[in-house]
């Protein structure tokens, strides 16, 4: 009989060590971290470390593709959290490189914004929780093309920048879509008609003797201080990040949305298939859900919080333009479209074609 | 332990590295290659069953708006892009390779490895490097901009003629090394007697040296060419978007589009090209050197 209990009494104990969101549980293990470069404050994961006495092991990416490619060439089982962004997550879904969220162990998902909890790109919030949101538009410097309107002619219009150099990103559906909005379809085009008007306009782009090359959205921001680029594509954050860090140098590049429309996103964090460690990559995305988390991650890397609980923390700069997009700017904004089958390779061929002319 | 034996161990031992090393870096890969190749590229990017000749389809220029010459442009660009930079390569490096190899000992041990230093750091770091020299406001940009070959803001990077600086200044030391070994080695003696014959001195060079440089020629030219062809760093780095080369196309596929079979298949026509261009030098060396075999 005594022994019976002692069991009882044993079975219990480890039962209530097992629930606890038991912090010790995850004691020496490691979490890797797959993330674009800039996104994450590196306090953050100091903390993240000593609280769950783990270690965090953080690789980078520069493009979706990439993240895509890198997960197909093994690292869906080489992750514990990846960060893409949302017109990919259909794609990484209907592949099977992502597993299903427990809800259960994501106690702060109330903490979203209603936007986010159930977007388009995936209902219920099944294979992804939102990271951060933001906006991809015209960057230019006014020192080099004197004060430009919000258009994307300031790319497409040989009349409106005859000369200073300029770049777009190799993202294809980025750099389609701008051109695509440019010539009056919308940003977010999807008729082949249009995608093809659109590849054709960038052709003749290319051909212009201004045109310097294909530069990602982070990088472009280094050569526009540089004076090597004139005008690009960047996102809204990245820009504010390296004009508070350089604000000399920045003071005559200029960020805009333009008014024929332009991509807002946003990048969700997700479980790989085959994770080391998923429980673990679980109470991380939890960790990133806290309010003061949040808070501290968008004042930090400069883009907007889909975190409701978070926004009474975030700094005044946050709260205003670029940042936090004009309603005259929303309505013109729109998502990335999520491709699949013959609309993907039907793409890929259009910006093959872009980039070997 | 009788002979044989001993024998079928020694010979076992030397050689298994070597076999090993093959199979495992070039065979294995190589299959894998030719059998992504032939698989279909799916709905989400990732390469699926049934085996087809789609990926050689799109690679030939051939997809939804009909046939378009985009990939042969890129290929030609790339032979065109090799062909040149082994030309400025071979032109630079002969004479520095003679140069050094007359120079007293001492000498020419420094000189060698200032040649061959660059060659440690990262091909991309040294790419960056160009990318601060060449761009708008660095002296030889602004220069360039006086002479008239640009427009002041513009800067001679990213251009077709900053791919071509890369190619060069990557690949020299491979070009000086295997000849200055040539010259190094060089038989005076037989250009004396063809002065003394009175060779004219272009003649005398005709006959005398060239075909004693030309196997340590052949091996520069193999040695540039062949990584030349498949570089995408440099292109990616200085060339801007107008120079693009068949390794640009082939890594795009793998680490942008995710389109695995289209770049299995550019690579698999990677070799082919390199194999034909391996055969066209070696008939040609075999003419330059008369009935002498040179290398390969």
């Amino acid at each position: 009989m005594t022994h019976r209990i002692l069991t009882t009494l044993a079975l219990a104990a480890g039962l209530t060590a097992g629930i606890q969101p038991a912090v010790a549980q995850f004691e020496g293990e490691t979490l890797y971290l797959f993330n674009w470069s800039q996104y994450m404050d590196p306090a953050i994961i100091e903390n993240f470390e000593q609280e769950y006495g783990v270690e965090v092991v953080e690789n980078y990416f520069n493009s979706n593709g990439e993240m895509f490619a890198k997960l197909q060439a093994g690292g869906v089982s080489q992750y514990d959290v990846i960060v893409p962004s949302n017109y990919y997550i259909p794609r990484l879904i209907e592949s099977g490189l992502v597993q299903p969220l427990d809800h259960d162990r994501l106690t702060n998902l109330d903490n979203l914004m209603d936007t986010f909890q159930d977007p388009s790109f995936d209902p219920g919030n099944a294979y992804s929780v939102a990271y951060q949101w933001g906006t991809t538009g015209l960057v230019y410097d006014r020192g080099a093309l004197g004060e430009m309107p919000a258009s994307w002619s300031v790319l497409f219009d040989p009349q409106m920048n005859p000369d200073a150099p300029f770049a777009v990103p190799e993202d294809s559906q980025v750099s389609l879509g701008s051109a695509c909005a440019y010539l009056g379809h919308g940003y977010d085009c999807q008729s082949r008609e249009a995608l093809q008007e659109a590849a054709r306009l960038m052709l003749e782009t290319k051909q212009r003797d201004n045109f310097v090359g294909f530069i990602q959205g982070t990088p472009v921001l280094q050569q526009l201080v540089r004076g090597s680029v004139s005008a690009g594509i960047t996102f809204n954050g990245d820009y504010l990040f390296f004009k508070s860090e350089d604000p000399e140098g920045f003071a005559d590049i200029e960020f805009v949305i333009p008014q024929e429309g332009a991509e807002v996103w946003v990048d969700n964090m997700m479980i790989p298939a085959r994770a080391p460690n998923p429980e673990l990559a679980h109470a991380f995305i939890d960790y990133i859900l806290r309010a003061e988390v949040g808070a501290a991650l968008s004042n930090w890397n400069y883009y907007s919080s889909p975190n409701a609980a978070a926004i009474p923390l975030l700094e005044d700069i946050l709260q205003e333009p670029p940042i936090t997009p004009t309603d005259e700017e929303l309505a013109v904004l729109a998502f990335t479209p999520s491709l699949e089958g013959e609309d993907l390779q039907f793409l890929q061929q259009l910006w093959r074609e872009v980039e070997s002319r | 332990m009788p002979k044989l034996a001993r024998d079928t161990q020694h010979l076992l031992l030397t050689v298994t590295p070597g076999v090993l090393c093959i199979l495992v870096f070039l065979v294995l890969p190589s299959l894998y290659l030719m059998g992504m190749a032939f698989l279909t590229n799916g709905p989400y990017g990732l390469p699926t069953l049934p085996l087809s000749l789609q990926a050689f389809r799109e690679l030939a220029g051939f997809g939804f708006l009909g046939w378009s010459p985009g990939n042969l442009y890129t290929l030609l660009r790339s032979v065109w892009q090799t062909l040149l930079a082994t030309l400025i390569v071979t032109l630079i490096a002969y004479p520095a390779a003679y140069y050094i190899s007359t120079r007293p000992a001492r000498w020419r041990a420094l000189m060698l490895l200032a040649v061959v230093v660059p060659s440690w750091t990262n091909q991309v770091i040294r790419s960056v490097g160009w990318m601060n020299i060449l761009a708008p406001g660095t002296p030889l940009a602004d220069f360039a901009a006086r002479l008239g070959f640009i427009e002041p803001q513009m800067g001679l990077f990213p251009s077709q003629f900053a791919v071509i600086i890369g190619l060069v200044y990557n690949f020299l030391p491979f070009m000086v090394l295997p000849l200055y070994a040539a010259f190094e080695k060089l038989d005076m003696a037989q250009v004396e007697a063809a002065r003394d014959l009175f060779a004219s001195p272009l003649s005398a060079f005709r006959h005398a040296v060239f075909p004693q440089t030309l196997p340590g020629l052949m091996a520069g030219v193999v040695l540039v060419a062949i990584p030349a062809f498949g570089m995408y760093v440099v292109t990616e780095l200085l060339g801007g978007g107008r120079s693009m080369m068949i390794g640009n196309l082939v890594a795009r596929q793998f680490a942008q589009a995710s389109n695995w079979p289209l770049g299995a298949a550019g690579a698999l026509i990677m070799i082919a090209v390199t194999l034909i261009g391996l055969k066209v030098l070696r008939n040609l060396g075999r003419r330059l050197g008369g009935d002498r075999e040179v290398v390969l």
